[in-house]
């Protein structure tokens, strides 16, 4: 599920980029600007997606309806007192209301479940560039070393001789020869800072793991937190009555997670936690 | 203007995208390199001061780098800004969205420091022409 998965190769994507920049640009040719592009004024963020108004069940209910209803559909053979009849819908309406639930439920759970997969892929994704970009720093720091290494010991090696050279204990040919020896080190520093250079911008562009593996984990927080809200949707609806009263009222006002906002979260953590608790969990 | 007073605004979420992207700039010679955090954030510095490039992430909060490229387009202060949208999207679909609404150039992520070179050249080539 890496950003190129299902994508194909950079290199021709971006090919195909240029190509359609060029076309475009022939196409205007002569008239030189650029292309108008409607812009979008409104960038109004929609409301979140917690907001859906749960509908209220104010049907007008007319009880002489009911029976006149009832009276024309059902005939008994024997005249049914209307307890009776009450009692019957009332079987039927709590069958109907469990059947449904169940499907209800069973969706929930195929698509709590759904998330599982995508989850460990995402993750899977962030262990491998996470992976690569230590071995990236790590392969440049341990090339670099030497190359540093090398120019301070030279560089002392140096110095010692040309402190030797200023209490006269060198003789001419001594002194030629480290006037050599300090010209070539000349000459090789700028070639070994060049090449540490390098490597220091290696280590520099393996950390754009963190911008692509940022992005996976901010989709899992949304993933693991609309998970938690599916289960305790689930647990809700199976709790027995009485729970239900103590605990559901703040829940059941939606999930109202707001990952953007961290501080909500956090509130919504402690209703979750109370909800738990509240359920013996 | 030399080539190298170029007054970049690099435009992405991560602040290490960020940075990086600034690092690389002044590698190849840019020092005037300012960051903004998201398209809002950006389009508030553009219209405040003056910028001669836009490098752009496209997945950011609040206002992303399309949106913010539509805006620049529709802008008439700010439409012949060049645009370089450095992204993870990586998709057909948003490619040829991208080169539609009038972005200068695109590179995917992750990107290598002669990638990020070898289109900025292109596209200050075109502007040349």
């Amino acid at each position: 599920m890496t950003a190129n998965s299902d994508t194909g190769d950079s290199e021709d994507l971006e090919a195909l980029f240029d190509s359609i920049v060029a076309a475009n640009r022939k196409a205007e040719m002569p008239a030189k600007g650029i292309p108008a592009v409607s812009a979008k004024a409104d960038y109004a963020v929609s409301s979140p997606a917690g907001a859906e108004a749960i509908s209220s069940k104010n049907h007008s209910y007319h009880p002489e309806d009911f029976v006149r209803s009832v009276s024309l559909t059902h005939k008994p053979t024997i005249a049914a007192q209307p307890s009776d009849v009450i009692d019957q819908i009332g079987h039927l309406t709590r069958t109907l209301h469990d059947a449904l639930r169940d499907l209800g439920l069973n969706k929930k759970i195929e698509k709590a479940a759904s998330s599982i997969p995508d989850a460990r892929d995402r993750l899977n994704y962030v262990a491998t560039l996470t992976h690569q970009a230590a071995e990236r720093v790590l392969n440049a720091t341990e090339a670099a070393q030497p190359l540093v290494e090398k120019m301070e010991v030279d560089a002392y090696r140096l110095s010692g001789q040309w402190q030797l050279m200023f209490e006269k204990q060198l003789d001419v040919e001594e002194f030629k020869d480290l006037a050599m020896q300090t010209r070539v080190f000349l000459q090789d520093v700028p070639k070994q800072t060049k090449a540490t250079h390098a490597y220091l911008m290696e280590i520099m562009m393996a950390q754009d793991f963190q911008d692509l593996t940022g992005q996976v984990i901010k989709k899992i927080i949304d993933i693991t937190e609309n998970l938690e809200q599916q289960l305790l949707a689930l647990l809700l609806e199976n709790a027995p009555a009485r729970m239900k009263a103590d605990q559901g009222a703040g829940l059941l006002n939606g999930p109202a997670i707001n990952p953007g906002v961290r501080k909500d979260a956090a509130n919504s953590q402690n209703r979750v936690d109370d909800l738990l608790e509240g359920l013996g969990f | 203007m030399g080539f190298e007073d170029t007054r970049f605004l690099v435009v992405d979420d991560f602040s290490t995208m960020r940075r990086i992207l600034r690092n690389l700039l002044k590698e190849l010679g840019f020092m005037n390199v300012k960051e903004a955090e998201d398209g809002v954030d950006a389009l508030a510095m553009l219209r405040a001061e003056k910028f001669d490039f836009v490098v752009t992430d496209w997945n950011m909060p609040n206002m992303n780098g399309m949106e913010l490229l539509q805006v620049i387009r529709a802008d008439e202060r700010l439409k012949h800004l060049p645009v370089l949208m450095v992204t993870a999207e990586a998709k057909r679909d948003n490619i040829i969205m991208a080169a539609k609404a009038g972005a200068s150039g695109y590179v995917i992520k992750p990107f290598t420091a002669a990638k990020l070179d070898e289109k900025l050249m292109k596209i200050f080539q075109t502007m040349q022409e």
